[in-house]
């Protein structure tokens, strides 16, 4: 079975570390341990490598860094809402679009008596829209339907929304 | 009466257990001075294993940017300072998979990034350096790409075992011979290249 591991392995990998030369004793054991000596050299070419790149690395500020992470964290933010805002829209869109089909297939079931079927509907649209209850709240009910129907996209994107 | 007492000394016990768990988990979460200071601890370090395991310094900048906005946004509580390296480090390593998955390939430019001749460090040993790194370089790019990762983690990050299996998502027990192979094939890389 080949051994995987040599009792050394942490001596030889903290000189290295610590940017020490070997010592003789350890040197000696290295060049006749194939485990410590394939470690001598892949830890100290890999340790020379690293610390020519941090001298060398040029990374962001922190401060451009926290920047950048914020103003993506923004968009993301706006991505969400506008898709939200959308869906609300496309979902409002097919709710008046199957109200009108309804009312269309509703009205050709009476296509036999619609002549009939329109001068009461629209007597009686009349007498209901003339009582004095209706003409005093019409406009306020109208108002208020209307603003709700514009809340509604901002309430749902405040109530989804994580930030 | 004794176990009702017994009970209510418990749960209040646990609540105040929760309670200072929560609080210590609120005072792990980054504000912005934390994160700043904690990139300027970490971020060169980072560039280096994502530009060595990547084979690509421009792809490494992009890739910073991404693991430091994803570490960030997870807003993962910390216990200490090496657990929240380590989850940064795994973080990069996902990413860089990630990228390379995208790319269709593993890692496979070409790595030899050699040191600009003009760059204010050259001196006379500069040439041996750069054999040196180019050597090192070449070696890395034939490895497997978990095989570099793990090299990289062990042996410039200092990373233990266990450390190495975290960041990889993989099992501690099985790190130890990986990490041999790993170096005995990096080993005869580096003297044939030489």
């Amino acid at each position: 079975m080949t051994r995987v591991e040599c009792t050394r392995e942490s001596e030889i990998f903290e000189a290295i570390a610590a940017g020490r030369a070997l010592s003789d004793e350890l040197g000696t054991h290295a060049a006749g341990c194939a485990i410590c000596r394939d470690l001598a050299d892949v830890a100290s070419a890999i340790h020379r490598d690293f610390n020519a790149a941090m001298r060398e690395a040029h990374v962001p500020s922190s401060g451009v860094a926290w920047w950048r992470i914020q103003r993506r964290a923004q968009e993301k933010a706006v991505r969400v809402a506008s898709r939200t805002v959308t869906f609300v829209q496309l979902a409002t869109l097919a709710g008046t679009v199957c109200l009108v089909l309804a009312i269309l297939g509703g009205m050709s079931l009476m296509k036999q008596d619609w002549k009939l079927w329109i001068d009461r509907a629209y007597f009686s649209a009349i007498d209901y829209f003339t009582s004095p209850a209706i003409t005093q709240w019409a406009t306020p009910i109208f108002f208020i339907t209307a603003i709700c129907l514009t809340l509604v996209p901002f309430a749902i994107y405040y109530a989804v929304t994580e930030e | 009466m004794r176990t009702d007492t017994t009970m209510s000394e418990t749960t209040l016990s646990e609540l105040e257990s929760l309670a200072a768990a929560e609080n210590a988990a609120a005072t792990l979460l980054m504000d912005e001075d934390e994160f700043r200071a904690f990139y300027d601890r970490t971020a060169r370090a980072l560039w280096v294993y994502l530009s060595r395991i990547t084979g690509d310094r421009q792809l490494a900048d992009d890739l910073l940017q991404e693991t430091y906005y994803r570490f960030y946004r997870a807003g993962t509580a910390h216990e200490s300072e090496k657990h929240r390296r380590n989850s940064l480090y795994c973080i990069a390593t996902n990413v860089a998979r990630d990228a390379a998955r995208r790319a269709r390939h593993r890692y496979t430019l070409p790595l030899p990034e050699t040191d600009d001749p003009h760059e204010p460090h050259a001196d006379d040993r500069t040439g041996a350096r750069v054999e040196g790194r180019t050597d090192l370089a070449r070696a890395m790019a034939r490895l497997d790409p978990r095989q570099r990762e793990m090299l990289w983690l062990a042996y410039a990050q200092g990373a233990s075992h266990v450390e190495i299996a975290e960041t990889l998502g993989m099992k501690a027990a099985s790190i130890k011979t990986l990490l041999f192979r790993a170096r005995r094939t990096m080993a005869r890389l580096l003297r044939s290249t030489k």
